[in-house]
Parts: C-alpha cells; sequence; structure tokens
C-alpha cells in the first residue's frame, strides 16, 4: 500500500508541474544573479549594502536561491508560495479519492490505519521533495559557475549574522550549510503538505485545502509584526520565516523544533483523529 | 435571466460569503495594526484615508537592486492574495458541481453572463471593504472620518497632496484599485476554470508579485500600489494607461471565459 501510494505520489502531472516551474525559476535566478554579479563588478561601487558588489570573490552560496535575499525569486517565488508547492503534488489526492469513493475501496481492502498511515507518508515525502526541488537545482546550478569558497567574515557578505542559526557551520563549511538548509526546507514541506492532507477532513473545497496554509502562514507573518514580545516571539515559529536561510533574524533551533512539533502534531492529530473517527461508508 | 442571476448571487454569497467574512477580518487586523504601528501619531491628522493609503494600498517604492534587500511589502501581498483567493475556484465549483444543469437548462451563455454579474458584485464588496472597514476603525479610535490628511508623514511621503486632490483622489484612490480588482477576478475566475483553482491562484499569484520587483503598466500589482502612481513617483504608472491596460484585459479575461464556456464538452466532462 505505501508503495503504491509512494509511486502514486511521484508519479502525477502536479509534480511534473512543479518540477517545470522549479526549472524555470532555478534558470531564471541564474541569469538574474549572473547579471547582477556583472554589473555590480563593472560599477565597481564599495559602498552598497552586500558585498556581491565590493570587489571580493562571490561565493557559490551567494548565488544559490537561499543564498540571497534580494530577488524576486528568493523573497517571493520560492519562500511566500513554499506551501503552495508542498501542498500542489499530492496533497489534494485524498479529498478527490474520498469524493470518487475510491478510498473506502482501499480502506476496505487494507485497512483504515495502514491507509491513513500511508497517505500522510506519501504526502510528506511528496511536499518535501517538492519543496527541495527548487533549491537542489539551484544549488547544482550555482556550483557549476561560482567558486566553491567559504566567506569571508569580516566582510559581511550575506545576511547571516553573528546570531543566525548555524552560522559557524555557513561561515566554515558553506555546502554543508546549504545542505542542512535543504533538508530542513524537506521536513518542513512535508509537514505542510501532511497539514494541508489534514484539512481534507474539514473543508468542502479542494482549492481551499491547498491554498488554506499558505493564507494564514501569510496572515499570521503580518500580524506577529505587530505584537509586543513577548507574543512577538511567535514570528519565528512561523515557516514563512525560518526556512529562509537568509532570514536575517536570529531564529534558533528551538524555534525551528517547536515548530516542526506544531506542525506535525495539527496535522498528524487532525489526519488520524478525524480520520479514524470517520464513517467512510456513508 | 434576473431569475437565475438572482439565483446566481444567492449561491454566490453560500459558496463565497465566508471568504469574503474571512477576507474582512483580516483587513480589519491589518488596519488595526496599522493605527498601532503609527500610535504615536494623533488619529484626528491621520484618518480612514490615511490608513488605507498608507496601510493597505501603499505597497512598496520603486525596487531598486542596488540598495540591496527589498522588504516584501507583506500587508499588501496578503491583502491581494485574499482578492484572488475569494474568486478562484468560484466558476470551477460551479462548473463541476450543479453549473451543468444549470446549463443544460437556460444556455451555456446565459450561465456565464450570470456567473460575471456575481463577480462584479462580489469584487464591489470587496473593494468597498478596503474602504469601509478602516472608516469604522478610524471612528471608533476616534480619528478622522474624512480623507482630509494634515500628517506631516503623509505629507512627506505625498499622499497628503494626492489625498487633497479631489479628483486625484477618486481616480487613484478608489477607481484605479476597482478596475484592478475587477481584472483581477475575472482573470482569477476564468484561469481556475480552465486551468484549475490551485493552479489559477499560484500563476495570479506569480503575475502580482512580480509587480512589486518590475515596474510597469502590464503588471497590475503597479497600479494597486499608491507609492507607484504618478504623483508620488513620476515614473510610476498613470491613470488612463492603467484603465486601459485594465479594460483590455477584463476584455481579453471575459472573452477567453465565453469561448472557452461556450466550447466545453459538459457532457464529455461529466462522464470522465
Amino acid at each position: 500500500m505505501l508503495k503504491q501510494e509512494i509511486r502514486k505520489s511521484l508519479h502525477n502531472k502536479n509534480m511534473i508541474l512543479i518540477i517545470v516551474i522549479s526549472v524555470i525559476m532555478v534558470v531564471l535566478h541564474t541569469i538574474f544573479v549572473r547579471n547582477y554579479i556583472s554589473t555590480a563588478f563593472a560599477i565597481d561601487e564599495t559602498s552598497r549594502y552586500y558585498a556581491f558588489d565590493a570587489g571580493l570573490e562571490v561565493s557559490f552560496i551567494q548565488g544559490w536561491i537561499g543564498g540571497e535575499p534580494f530577488s524576486v525569486y528568493n523573497n517571493m517565488f520560492y519562500y511566500i508560495l513554499f506551501p503552495l508547492y508542498a501542498a500542489i503534488p499530492y496533497a489534494s489526492y485524498a479529498k478527490r479519492e474520498k469524493e470518487l469513493g475510491y478510498a473506502k475501496c482501499l480502506m476496505v481492502k487494507t485497512g483504515r490505519n495502514k491507509y491513513l498511515l500511508s497517505k500522510y507518508a506519501a504526502s510528506f515525502l511528496a511536499g518535501g521533495i517538492a519543496v527541495s526541488i527548487p533549491a537542489v537545482l539551484s544549488l547544482m546550478m550555482a556550483m557549476t559557475w561560482l567558486p566553491i569558497i567559504p566567506m569571508n567574515i569580516v566582510a559581511a557578505q550575506t545576511g547571516v549574522g553573528n546570531f543566525s542559526m548555524w552560522s559557524y557551520i555557513f561561515y566554515n563549511k558553506p555546502l554543508l550549510y546549504a545542505l542542512m538548509y535543504i533538508g530542513l526546507d524537506f521536513i518542513v514541506g512535508g509537514l505542510l503538505a501532511c497539514v494541508s492532507l489534514s484539512l481534507t477532513h474539514l473543508v468542502r473545497s479542494r482549492f481551499v485545502l491547498l491554498v488554506l496554509p499558505m493564507v494564514v502562514n501569510a496572515f499570521v507573518v503580518n500580524l506577529l509584526n505587530y505584537v509586543k514580545y513577548p507574543f512577538s516571539r511567535l514570528l519565528y515559529i512561523v515557516p514563512y520565516v525560518y526556512v529562509n536561510p537568509t532570514c536575517l533574524l536570529d531564529v534558533s533551533i528551538y524555534d525551528v523544533l517547536i515548530s516542526i512539533a506544531v506542525l506535525f502534531a495539527i496535522s498528524f492529530g487532525l489526519w488520524f483523529g478525524i480520520g479514524k473517527k470517520r464513517d467512510y461508508l456513508e | 435571466m434576473i431569475k437565475y442571476v438572482t439565483r446566481d448571487v444567492c449561491l454566490g454569497i453560500k459558496n463565497t460569503g465566508v471568504r469574503v467574512l474571512f477576507y474582512a477580518v483580516i483587513i480589519a487586523i491589518l488596519t488595526y495594526t496599522g493605527t498601532m504601528e503609527v500610535g504615536w501619531l494623533n488619529m484626528n491628522n491621520y484618518g480612514w484615508a490615511g490608513l488605507v493609503s498608507l496601510k493597505l494600498l501603499s505597497g512598496v517604492g520603486e525596487y531598486n537592486l542596488n540598495e540591496g534587500i527589498l522588504y516584501p511589502p507583506i500587508e499588501w501581498i496578503t491583502m491581494i492574495m485574499l482578492v484572488i483567493y475569494i474568486f478562484a475556484d468560484y466558476m470551477y465549483d460551479d462548473m463541476n458541481g450543479l453549473g451543468v444543469q444549470k446549463i443544460t437548462r437556460i444556455g451555456k451563455r446565459r450561465w456565464f453572463v450570470s456567473k460575471c454579474v456575481w463577480i462584479i458584485l462580489e469584487t464591489v464588496i470587496c473593494v468597498s471593504l478596503i474602504y469601509l472597514i478602516p472608516l469604522v476603525i478610524a471612528c471608533v479610535m476616534h480619528g478622522n472620518a474624512v480623507p482630509a490628511v494634515k500628517d506631516e508623514l503623509l505629507n512627506m511621503t505625498g499622499f497628503y497632496g494626492m489625498l487633497k486632490d479631489r479628483e486625484t483622489f477618486n481616480m487613484n484612490f478608489v477607481v484605479v484599485p476597482f478596475a484592478c480588482c475587477m481584472t483581477l477576478a475575472v482573470w482569477t475566475s476564468v484561469l481556475g476554470m480552465i486551468l484549475e483553482p490551485a493552479k489559477a491562484f499560484m500563476s495570479m499569484s506569480i503575475y502580482i508579485v512580480v509587480g512589486v520587483y518590475y515596474m510597469s503598466p502590464y503588471l497590475i500589482g503597479n497600479q494597486l500600489m499608491l507609492s507607484r502612481n504618478p504623483y508620488i513617483n513620476p515614473d510610476g504608472c498613470s491613470v488612463a494607461d492603467a484603465l486601459w491596460i485594465d479594460m483590455v484585459l477584463i476584455t481579453g479575461g471575459l472573452v477567453m471565459g465565453y469561448m472557452f464556456t461556450v466550447k466545453k464538452d459538459y457532457i464529455e466532462m461529466r462522464r470522465s
């Protein structure tokens, strides 16, 4: 059952759509970074904010989609739409199968627990892979044309500062840092896809279950920008903030772990809690 | 015809009413946080027009790469995404539900027209909420209920002049946002019907968000940002350009939707 679900989650047209979007986004992003670096070096102004411009050698980690906070691709296309990328490949299939009556056939054949667990695992995997594809492609692309060198610590070349999460690794082993962030994005993307999946039991429309996590994410960021401490600290556990390696906030690993635990509790609780009680044969 | 339009309006209220309420609540929260953000200012000087112009429709000034990072105007993006969210699956859901029976009974053209009527009405409601909710909040906070804004901050940013000039106020502050939201609503609904709602939502979001980074009147996001109107930014999108582009886009969207509705084989769709 699990094998079949995973095959379904990875071999569908929505996953192909995500791959196509990722390739287009990564190519455009690389062109943007290439143009930006050439322009910056040609003008040679040292007073600009980042040392893309200060005549220092640019590392591959600055040309990666998660390593630069300037472009539309980093801020908007990738990290704002992050929950949507995660949900599109497979999260809405459970709803469709329920509507078509396929879910109850599977449940009768394999058992309720097995069905629920397989769906959850397949959604997690599909969501994780969908959000990791752009990051991995972009990292590979950056490594093909930018030198694989560490950053100059005193030059303030990027937004990763003393208090940023894993900053020690960033300045010593940038490739490991990028891979760790891709791993983190994989987990968070997978859990966000599972949150969408768990909404199958609660919302009527498939569109709503795909888009709602993203809308709520954006709204919570808005809201928490204006509340006072200690509630403002809650901003750090919103996925939009910490999945971006250049988020410019001092997010700690504990914030990330709390957020992951919350996402897991919501998705697992809703999916299994309601799924076990619901009468699928009705 | 009126009977079907009325029925569609009732159906629209039933289907998207909750989302409009959600949208209203979020607008209220965004506006209220706006009053907190500028709490040191006197609300008497601030007024509802100031709340709308600085908080909801302001957006962000021109993006210059050399100045470094652009902090995305997240309030503005949330508000616009909610407009798309309301409309994305309205036509699609009906077409895949009771809509087929309705089309069989009343014909494709009438079905499409009645859907468009509801989209126009709902856009009016959504755009009105952008003005009404700040008005209520301004009154509750003992602010100015008229668009007379005297604050130095507004004066400095150019909003004061814009709000004081009645004609500019009407055009930039009311007509252009209405036309833009109408364009967004039509295109989102039509694309939702053709592609699927989630894909339509994603495409429209990307189209809007690109406008934050690149200044062009063809990217509708620019028209919706008051910071980028020619009163404040001479390179911004003029009202005439915005209205022409919106009219062309709305017509294009309606024609595309109509052609799709007329040519679609509903019986085959129902079978599949």
